[in-house]
């Protein structure tokens, strides 16, 4: 009878467990499976239309969501190289003046709406029309007009022969948008954008994160995370507190000074990669004593980049010898400018500044003090490399003072006409969102239309030289990239012996993730790609 | 204490409009251009006046009051140029923190401060009595972010026992509390032993003694409530620290409340968003003033007539 | 019996006390904090400016006793120079404010009547804001800087200056010596000079000392929130402020500012505390 009783129970037990088992096994895969990948970002994303009218705010973390809710035409890998997404296949007419692309059939927007033709064409012209964007203007002001092949074929066509059409395209305002959103949201459509990417928005609380919902219909596959929250997270100890907890799966923008506490964490990995972003200080060339080259050289003389790199980067920057970042397309090294303080004070000397009793230079009386400009804590360490910037200037006998101004204002007080620029030089770091060496040169340094009005695009040293101007535009219509980029090269060899800057580095974008996390890719252009993580 | 009550808080509405006027005024002679700094650094004139327009800036100083009046009568006090969203969304969604920060603080200090000042009171010369007026001296000399550094230095980055910084649970409570309430203790606890000690010397309490009552009974029973009055007065006296000093502990471990949410404002030129915060604390601290009256008037008498 | 003039007594006892350990060790501390920020330049170590990018962040050591900043500055000399920044702030601060408060005090409690209903108006409107809520308004409002703080310490600590003068002038006027002095034809001025301030002298010299306690505080505070003075000017705020981005891996930065406001502030609370009980033992000072 107990033998009986014992077995029965232990039959009963055995069968309790499976029963158990099998309720907690799909629970706790499931689970794992329902589990959001949490991104935590330095800025919030505010808007998402690939068609849009603000700078700043947006970037990276804007476009950063984007490249997780649209599809573009083609796209760029971690290696900068476009492949395709949803064009398959593309050619170019004999003119270069045609693109033709085959779309990818079979693929709907979140919101059921087919893509085709149709699709393609309104996004393009969405684009290519002032009224609707006025953003990113250099990048698709060159394409003339877009129309309708076949159901699944459509042909761009630019006015001159634009070697730069698939960097655009894979550009974050590539995103190919909804027509039917885009027709029935108007401006909402920011806010509630619809692609055709891998996410769905799901809700956007602005300032505080944006929850994605995967989209069960991509065409490439099912995505693997159920859900990826956007996190506005500003303060940088916050992000690696969050990671290190691990509510936090990815941050962005960690501090050079932080990667050696992240590196001893077993349970992190820090990814490092240098950007396309190239820093310098920027001369006002409208300044009478900066007009002579002497003195610009020797300013990038008196520059010791190397203990600057290693000091306030810890070594996470790259020292530049060239206006574009060795991952720009079109790169290639002009010369580097060795710390040589010694050629610094004889050029300024050959310039005709001597020394006064003060230690400061003088000519016909006048003392040669300037003022820095910079913003305080937008771009990387930019108070820090502005006073060791002030420093070594002091060094050579210039007297540089410091003027600070809010990120809010920055942008304000660079880009005026020239009789309004209340600085002498300015920090900056230009990032051609595109990869495009091309993109980068033209926007800094081709010559402004006129001076009566604020810079075209991001020329406000007010730069000008002919023969890089007529390179440039060539350039711009070589598709040969062979050919393209010996002209970007002239340029950029003419640019640096010119010396509108003093150039500096190239940072490093510094990412970090919890170690199971898989294909979290860092994009040299500073973005950080989730569409392919799993865990 | 009724009608007392009552006429203290019918003041309290014309003393929050003339504060509210008073910020009003204040935040009209901003520098720069509120229209240009929301058009951004890419808008062209015409936008910046469609801006200015859409604002109310375009208009005269008393219609902008009007419709600031109006606004404040319905709860909307513009639109934060920053964050894009109204003023009040973002007051609602960082007042919470702000108030748990506050009340922890002020709930610690009690529960730490008055025992600690009654013991020093009673034994003057126990250990409790010493550690008290030493540690509070240095405590009162010690800026509260700097204690709040010196805490994130040890619980956090050394022993890794709390996150440095950031908003949520408990342990994001935890040291912005203690930071925030350690001047609050020493204050508070000081007053505390020295008001229970001048009360415990009075006639009143030596009769008592005389008549036969323990020493405790004493205490508790005849001893602690007048002994209350300047306690209270030293809390209601620091209710402006209480609101200041949790800015910067805010902004120390970016704990996503009203003062950091202020700091950051201010940084990026967002002068409704500063104006609408401006607004909160003046008010909070009208609200705590009126109720250490009140509170004042409960326990003594004479202050109702004043 | 001697004759006495009021005062006079309190000046005896201020003499005798002055040997108390916390009065002088008080006292000692805030004068080597003045010398210290008024010597500066001599005395600091290194030049406060010289970057030395090769050896950024070290912990102390025999050169660099307190070690070196972000840039390789010395941290010593950059907390001495910024002594000088701090007091100037709080001294020309609690100056500022004492030239409105004292003012507006006697005025208010001498005149009294309509005056007195509107100087105190306008004082208990500053007074609804809190002190750093004030600050940072007006900071916000002026642009960060040197000139800002100054004005703003002036503005938030004048109103209840200003009332507690007021307050005393209030009390002092009834007395009886007044009343003679009155009907003997003495004028406001003759009976300000020597008989109201002598009187609540030593009171308004209690409130101002633990006000410039608090003060510091505020600069302090205000600095590290990267509203007062800017780097590279040195100021203990901003110095501390540069420690927390630096704290997890260099926290020997706490050490130079943070011990330098630990004990100016000690020291004035040391000689706050001790002055109150010579002058006013109930005072209880409204931050």
């Amino acid at each position: 009878m107990m033998h009986k009783g014992g077995k029965g129970m232990s039959t009963r037990r055995a069968l309790a467990l499976v029963v158990a088992a099998v309720f907690l096994l799909p629970l706790s895969a499931g689970a794992q499976a329902d589990r959001p990948l949490v991104y935590a970002q330095n800025v919030a994303v505010t808007a998402m239309d690939t068609a849009g009218s603000t700078i700043g705010t947006v970037y990276p973390a804007g476009y950063e969501a984007m490249f997780l809710i649209y599809d573009n035409l083609v796209a760029f890998n971690d290696k900068m190289q476009i492949v395709p997404q949803l064009a398959t296949e593309w050619s170019v007419s004999r003119d270069a003046l045609t693109w033709t692309f085959r779309l990818r059939r079979g693929v709907t927007f979140h919101d059921g709406t087919p893509f085709d033709a149709d699709a393609a064409v309104f996004h393009i012209q969405r684009q290519i029309d002032t009224a609707t964007n006025r953003a990113n203007r250099p990048l698709w002001d060159p394409i003339s007009g877009v129309r309708k092949v076949d159901d699944l074929t459509i042909a761009i066509s630019t006015q001159k022969p634009y070697g730069a059409l698939l960097s655009t395209l894979a550009h974050g305002s590539g995103g190919v948008v909804s027509p039917t959103a885009v027709r029935r949201l108007g401006e909402g459509f920011a806010r509630a954008p619809v692609g055709a990417g891998p996410y769905i928005v799901e809700r956007l609380d602005t300032g505080t994160e944006l929850v994605l919902r995967r989209n069960d219909n991509y065409w490439g596959g099912r995505p693997a995370y159920s859900r990826i929250i956007l996190r506005h997270v500003p303060d940088p100890t916050t992000r690696i507190a969050l990671l290190l907890s691990g509510q936090a799966d990815v941050i962005n923008l960690i501090p050079p000074e932080n990667v050696a506490q992240l590196q001893g964490n077993p349970n992190v990995e820090v990814i490092s990669r240098p950007a396309l972003r190239t820093f310098g200080f920027a001369f006002n060339l409208n300044r009478r004593f900066f007009q002579d080259v002497r003195v610009r050289h020797a300013f990038n003389y008196a520059v010791n980049r190397g203990p600057v790199i290693k000091a306030i980067f810890k070594d996470f920057a790259t020292p530049i010898d060239s206006p574009l970042s060795p991952f720009t397309a079109g790169y290639t090294p002009v010369n580097k400018w060795e710390y040589d303080l010694d050629r610094a004070k004889a050029l300024m000397a050959e310039a005709g500044w001597r020394p006064g009793p003060d230690g400061v230079l003088r000519k016909d009386g006048q003392a040669f003090e300037i003022t820095l400009l910079t913003p305080i804590s937008m771009l990387p360490k930019d108070i820090e490399v502005t006073q060791a910037f002030q420093n070594f200037l002091r060094v050579i006998g210039v007297r540089a003072t410091i003027n600070r101004v809010e990120p809010a204002a920055f942008f304000d007080m660079v880009r005026v006409p020239p009789d309004r620029i209340q600085w002498d030089m300015v920090l900056f770091g230009f990032n051609p969102s595109n990869g495009d060496g091309a993109y980068h040169l033209t926007s800094l340094f081709e010559s402004n239309p006129n001076r009566t009005g604020p810079p075209k695009v991001w020329n406000f040293t007010w730069y000008v030289n002919p023969k890089v101007d007529e390179l440039l535009n060539q350039a711009d219509v070589t598709v040969d990239q062979v050919k393209r980029n010996e002209l970007l090269a002239q340029a950029a060899r003419i640019i640096w012996n010119d010396a509108p800057y003093v150039w500096l580095y190239a940072e490093n974008v510094i990412v970090a993730k919890r170690k199971e996390i898989k294909n979290v890719e860092v994009l040299p252009v500073i973005f950080t790609i989730l569409r392919n993580a799993r865990p | 204490m009724g009608l007392f009550a009552l006429r203290r808080l019918l003041l309290l509405v014309p003393q929050t409009l003339g504060v509210a006027t008073l910020i009003f005024l204040v935040f009209r002679w901003v520098p720069g251009d509120p229209a240009l700094i929301a058009a951004g650094p890419s808008a062209t004139q015409a936008q910046v006046e469609a801006i200015r327009r859409d604002l109310g800036l375009d208009q005269p100083l008393w219609v902008q009051y009007a419709v600031f009046l109006r606004g404040l009568s319905r709860g909307d006090l513009g639109t934060s140029l920053s964050l894009k969203q109204p003023v009040t969304r973002i007051l609602r969604t960082r007042l919470g923190p702000s108030l748990v920060l506050m009340a922890a603080s002020l709930a610690l200090t009690i529960v730490l401060a008055i025992p600690s000042g009654v013991v020093a009171a009673v034994r003057p010369h126990g250990a409790l009595a010493q550690a008290v007026m030493g540690v509070s001296i240095l405590a009162l000399s010690i800026p509260n972010f700097l204690v709040g550094m010196i805490l994130m230095q040890y619980l956090a980055v050394r022993l890794g026992w709390l996150p440095a910084a950031g908003t949520g649970g408990l342990l994001y409570l935890v040291m912005p509390t203690l930071a925030v309430a350690a001047r609050l203790v020493a204050l508070v606890s000081r007053t505390t032993r020295a008001s229970v000690i001048e009360v415990l010397n009075e006639d009143f309490v030596r009769t008592a003694r005389a008549k036969g009552l323990a020493a405790r009974t004493v205490l508790y029973r005849h001893a602690l409530r007048p002994a209350l009055v300047p306690i209270l007065t030293m809390i209601g006296l620091q209710a402006g620290y209480l609101l200041g000093g949790s800015i910067v502990v805010e902004t120390l471990f970016a704990y996503q409340g009203l003062g950091q949410a202020m700091i950051t404002a201010v940084s990026l030129r967002d002068y409704f968003l500063v104006q609408g915060i401006t607004l909160i604390y003046v008010a909070g601290f009208l609200l705590i003033t009126l109720i250490m009256d009140l509170s004042y008037a409960a326990f003594d008498p004479r202050i109702r007539y004043a | 019996m001697r004759p006495s003039t009021p005062g006079s007594a309190t000046r005896r006892r201020a003499g005798r006390l002055l040997r108390v350990p916390a009065i002088a060790a008080g006292l000692g501390l805030v004068a080597g904090f003045v010398l210290l920020g008024f010597f500066a330049p001599w005395i600091a170590p290194h030049d406060p400016t010289a970057q030395d990018l090769m050896a950024v962040l070290q912990p102390p050591s025999a050169a660099h006793w307190f070690g070196t900043d972000d840039l390789g500055r010395d941290l010593a000399s950059r907390v001495i120079v910024a002594a000088r920044a701090d007091l100037t702030i709080v001294i020309l601060g609690i100056g500022l404010s004492l030239a409105i408060a004292v003012p507006v005090g006697l005025i208010a409690g001498f005149i009294g009547g309509h005056t007195d209903r509107v100087l105190i108006g306008i004082s208990d409107a500053a007074l609804t804001f809190p002190s750093l809520v004030l600050a940072i308004v007006l900071v916000s409002l002026f642009g960060a800087g040197l000139q800002s703080v100054i004005v703003a310490v002036g503005l938030t600590t004048a109103p209840a200056l200003a009332r507690l003068i007021r307050s005393l002038v209030l009390t002092t006027v009834g007395a009886d010596y007044i009343e003679a002095a009155r009907a003997i034809g003495a004028s406001p001025v003759r009976l300000i000079r020597r008989y109201i301030l002598p009187n609540i002298g030593g009171r308004v010299i209690v409130y101002t000392t633990l006000m410039g306690s608090h003060a510091m505080l505020t600069v302090t505070a205000l600095g590290f929130l990267g509203l007062g003075v800017q780097p590279p000017a040195a100021e203990w705020g901003n110095m501390l402020a540069t420690t927390r981005t630096y704290l997890a891996t260099a926290s020997w930065l706490l050490l130079a500012p943070g011990g330098a406001i630990v004990l100016f502030i000690f020291g004035l609370n040391l000689l706050g505390d001790a002055l109150r009980d010579i002058f006013d033992p109930r005072l209880l000072w409204r931050p």
